[in-house]
């Protein structure tokens, strides 16, 4: 039997950036005055104004969540529809700097949005908010998968949603809001500073993590580089902190699905055949085969050196493994060369996380 | 309904249809078959229905494991339907498939078979040449014969692939038929060999005393249809069987033949089996590791999905939400127990005085 949450039948949803519930028929609706640039109170339709006009105003409405702390007023937006659809997914990428977890959401986000295996799946991905899925397509998808750029590293900064969807699935009968944080990796190893809006606190919210290995830090003997191997801080940082606020008595695992990425896999390719492999493969909707890559990437991380990097396998409640490349070529003075270019697999991991927080049928995964 | 299909110029006749492969705009291979005889035109119409049969499961989406219909015309003069064709049949294939292979078509063969259910179909004619192989996973194709769940089965085909009658004489249309014939096919490409009467099959997996195919196929073959495991059943049984290292070998002698004579007897359309058996390859010390893991997860899943779990965590986070919302919600608790208070006690003093003084007349 499938209850909905608590949360959901009082009409609540917890606010990822303050850790708040919000009861959300009653959140503020604001607009964005485009004289002033200030945002404004929701406008009522008014009897001049058509329902188009209406709806195409609402696109660009935003709910105000505002937190009090010692007397002090703060007050943050999330979107619109956030709230809409029940307890939203809330994802959050994990890795050090420079992992390679902003071009890896790029590329996932871009294949979201148009792979056609996603209806095979009885998915239907459309966006939540229009502002967040402009910013992000110009800032991030574009300038890498359309004109092949290098993106900056992710600098720190306040917490705020990275990108935003609204999934349909068939399987589960409704729609979710599925949101992603992703965030410069030493700012997920950040002290509690009591500021919600820098430390990290969304990793209390989540309902799933992708965790986004380096292979250049964790398997270096097999690029050729013979270097001491350390696990990744961010790791152990956002683990400890799930550990204290989610962890429960009596077990070794965290309630938290996962999925593990090896990213920028094309460097291992090149130079292992089990990697080619799988990375020459073409069955991102195929998730039978994910019980299988999972075995595969873990004997080839833990019998490479890379165990320090397992932890988080061991702990999380589901996890799975894949190999992924979200370029499948190294950048070249800051573009990336056109031949070869294209991601790999990116969109698996997200498709496993999918299955195992119900978005999709749990036993499509094989295991 | 209008998809653009890049046909191959090539076509292929057969006596009642002719064939054109193509590809769609996404790369997938799809089947024209276009009727040439009045009764291939039966067979085009109920495929189409039962691709629209599946299409309409509104709870589910559309399987990988089943071919799916993109194209049809059935008020032309000559009706046509397309769908998508991915592989090559299984019956075609040199030497036996890898031990994991055979679990995946199975696996998949009953994925589909369990859709077909849902749309109240059988598909009826569970073949080695309609049953393809991509490399990765099976597409059970060609809906033409399909039948409604309860009508009775057509028996055009070869005898050997139709299941025994049912108790009272009867061969109805139900999923046991097409476990059946899915099991048949297995056994047919596990042991190259070609289909035989049940009582034959039993015999001959008896004869492999506890071998991994035969606990596979336990009960498949069974004479009453009642007493055929369903397919949930069988998909539960080839996911412990993925466990097995017999089932793990690169080997396709190992689970199949290991503890099984083969067939003397092959037909043409098989190609011979390997001669001898190797022993199962061992897990490496990770893949072990990572397997216990894994079970320890499902059931600690397992565990947080039964019901006093499920309950408790339930009172706890309405507990969690409600107390976090006590200074909101404890206005209208006010509110509420004053509405009781005021209004809801006299008028029931009200009714009261009216009851009575209604009995007293």
């Amino acid at each position: 039997m499938i209850l909905p949450s608590p949360s959901r039948m009082l009409g609540r949803v917890m606010c990822p950036i303050c850790l708040q519930w919000v009861h959300w028929s009653k959140a503020q609706r604001v607009e964005l005055d485009v004289e002033t640039q200030q945002r404004r109170p929701f406008r009522a339709r008014g009897s001049d104004e058509t329902r188009e006009a209406f709806a195409e105003r609402r696109l660009g409405a935003q709910r105000a969540c505002t937190l009090m702390r010692d007397g002090v007023a703060t007050t943050h937006y999330l979107p619109d529809r956030y709230g809409d659809y029940g307890d939203p997914i809330v994802i959050g990428l994990v890795g050090h700097r420079a992992a390679g977890k902003t071009l890896l959401l790029a590329a996932m986000v871009e294949a979201l949005r148009s792979s056609l295996e996603l209806a095979d799946l009885g998915l239907r991905v459309e966006r939540l908010d229009e502002a967040i899925e402009h910013n992000y397509m110009t800032r991030y998808v574009e300038p890498f998968c359309h004109r092949r750029e290098q993106l900056p590293l992710t600098q720190i900064s306040p917490i705020a949603f990275s990108y935003v969807a609204k999934v349909y699935s068939a399987h589960a009968k409704r729609d979710f809001a599925v949101a992603f944080f992703d965030v410069a990796g030493e700012q997920l190893r950040r002290r509690r500073s009591g500021d919600r809006f820098l430390d990290t606190s969304f990793l209390s919210a989540v309902n799933a993590l992708v965790f986004v290995v380096d292979p250049e830090k964790a398997l270096p003997t097999v690029l050729g580089e013979p270097a001491t191997v350390y696990g990744d801080p961010a790791f152990n940082a956002v683990m400890d902190r799930l550990v204290e606020v989610r962890g429960e008595s009596g077990t070794q695992f965290l309630p938290i699905p996962a999925a593990m990425v090896v990213a920028k896999s094309d460097l291992l390719a090149a130079r292992r055949p089990e990697v080619e492999r799988w990375l020459s493969r073409e069955d991102t909707g195929n998730l039978y085969t994910v019980a299988e890559e999972s075995e595969e990437v873990y004997e080839f991380l833990a019998t490479n050196g890379a165990e320090r990097f397992l932890p988080p396998v061991n702990r999380v409640s589901d996890v799975s493994l894949h190999f992924a490349s979200a370029a499948g070529v190294a950048p070249v003075d800051g573009h990336f060369p056109a031949e070869g270019f294209g991601p790999r697999r990116v969109l698996r991991p997200l498709l496993s996380l999918f299955a195992m927080t119900g978005v999709l049928d749990r036993s499509l995964l094989g295991n | 309904m209008t998809v653009h299909i890049e046909f191959d110029p090539e076509r292929r006749f057969t006596d009642q249809f002719e064939l054109q492969w193509g590809r769609l705009a996404t790369g997938e291979q799809v089947l024209r078959k276009t009727a040439r005889a009045p009764e291939a035109n039966r067979l085009v119409h109920t495929e189409v229905n039962a691709g629209n049969l599946i299409w309409a499961l509104g709870d589910t989406m559309y399987p990988m494991q089943l071919c799916r219909v993109v194209d049809h015309d059935v008020t032309a003069e000559r009706s046509y339907v397309t769908t998508t064709y991915r592989g090559a049949p299984v019956a075609g294939q040199p030497g036996a498939p890898a031990p994991e292979t055979l679990l995946t078509i199975f696996s998949d063969l009953l994925v589909a078979i369990r859709t077909l259910g849902k749309a109240g179909l059988t598909h009826g004619a569970i073949l080695p040449e309609f049953v393809l192989w991509d490399g990765a996973h099976a597409q059970l194709v060609n809906l033409g014969e399909a039948v409604a769940v309860g009508e009775p089965a057509r028996a055009a085909l070869d005898p050997l692939w139709l299941p025994p009658p049912g108790p009272e004489g009867l061969r109805l249309a139900a999923e046991a038929h097409d476990v059946y014939q899915a099991g048949m096919v297995v056994y047919c490409i596990a042991l190259q060999t070609g289909p035989a009467s049940a009582p034959d099959v039993r015999e001959e997996l008896a004869r492999g005393g506890g071998s991994a195919l035969s606990a596979l196929l336990e009960g498949v073959f069974a004479d009453d249809p009642r007493e055929r495991p369903d397919p949930h059943r069988l998909l539960r049984r080839i996911e412990e069987a993925r466990y097995e290292p017999v089932w793990q070998s690169a080997d396709p002698a190992d689970a199949t033949t290991a503890t099984m004579p083969i067939a003397p007897q092959i037909p043409q359309q098989y190609t011979p089996p390997p001669a001898v058996a190797r022993a199962a390859v061992p897990l490496s010390p990770a893949r072990d590791e990572f397997r216990r893991l894994v079970e320890a997860k499902r059931l600690y899943r397992a565990e947080r999905a039964a019901p006093r779990a499920v309950a408790w965590r339930f009172a706890r986070q309405t507990f969690d939400v409600l107390w976090y919302s006590r200074d909101e919600l404890s206005s209208k608790l006010l509110l509420g127990a004053g509405a009781v208070v005021f209004i809801g006690l006299p008028l029931l003093l009200v009714i009261y005085v009216l009851s009575l003084l209604g009995g007293a007349k």
